[in-house]
């Protein structure tokens, strides 16, 4: 855990200072992702494992719980073009265990962590696909944003997909999950509070 | 507030995985070596592969037992 807290830290201090070439070349850095992870796809390494897509996807993540600021508004500005890379990142890992699967293991003998994993691939290639600007225009702003809710399926799966894998770092998954579950549904329940409290207002006047 | 939380969560972690693995496993994931944290045993134990000991030494050891 010591690369993916680190690659956490790395990647909110690149937002914060670097968000502009971050976003202007974001096809740059997608080429540099996509030729990293072709030639890191085969053997046990950081990105096979899925360790640096996870990174990636746990800044995109508590990105969304952050109060109003400075590196929230930074995050923002580069949290589609980080999700992009860590889907990137995660492919290999994905397809990687995908042919171990299909080779090595039997129907029955398939775990639940690899049930979820599995699972997670039909929620990430929407989303991978139409994170891109391009067919993000072409479907409109209300049909994407509905899709994209499922970023927070996505969340749960991968969640569950690391948890139940039930090794050394499940502790570490579990306070990583369960913390942003809390956030969010503090931050839900303070939106929808104010939300009744101005439709109160409006109907006393 | 909950952006320094947050990030005093993040630092907690990290400092927590510096107890729980060695720094050389963590440049030896860059490799892909095999080591106490990053060990391919758990795919060994869903495949089945064999861990404590060899099928080949287990075969020449009931050969010594005929052989006697």
């Amino acid at each position: 855990m010591i690369f993916t807290f680190s690659l956490v830290f790395l990647l909110s201090v690149a937002a914060l200072f670097l968000y502009k070439p971050l976003h202007k070349y974001k096809y740059v850095f997608y080429l540099i992702a996509l030729v990293i992870a072709l030639a890191l796809h085969e053997g046990g390494n950081y990105i096979t494992y899925g360790y640096t897509g996870l990174s990636f996807f746990i800044v995109v993540m508590y990105s969304g719980v952050l109060d109003k600021g400075t590196l929230r508004k930074r995050l923002f500005q580069v949290r589609a073009e980080y999700a992009v890379i860590g889907s990137i990142f995660i492919f290999p890992h994905m397809l990687g265990y995908i042919e171990f699967l299909l080779e090595e293991i039997p129907l029955s003998e398939i775990t639940l962590n690899y049930i979820f994993g599995l699972l997670t691939i039909f929620v990430i290639v929407p989303l991978f696909i139409t994170s891109f600007q391009f067919i993000r225009r072409k479907m409109g702003y209300k049909r994407w944003k509905k899709l994209h809710q499922y970023a927070y399926l996505f969340y749960v799966l991968v969640g569950l997909h690391l948890i139940t894998i039930n090794n050394e770092r499940q502790l570490f998954y579990i306070i990583i999950f369960a913390s942003y579950g809390l956030l969010k549904i503090s931050m839900l329940g303070k939106i929808y509070y104010t939300k009744s409290k101005v439709k109160r207002l409006e109907l006393d006047k | 507030m909950k952006n320094k939380l947050i990030v005093l969560l993040f630092i907690s972690l990290l400092l927590g995985s510096f107890k729980t693995e060695t720094i050389e496993d963590s440049i030896d994931g860059f490799a892909g070596a095999s080591n106490s944290t990053f060990e391919p045993q758990i795919l060994d134990s869903v495949s089945g592969a064999s861990s404590e000991y060899d099928d080949e030494d287990e075969e020449d050891e009931e050969d010594d037992r005929y052989d006697d």
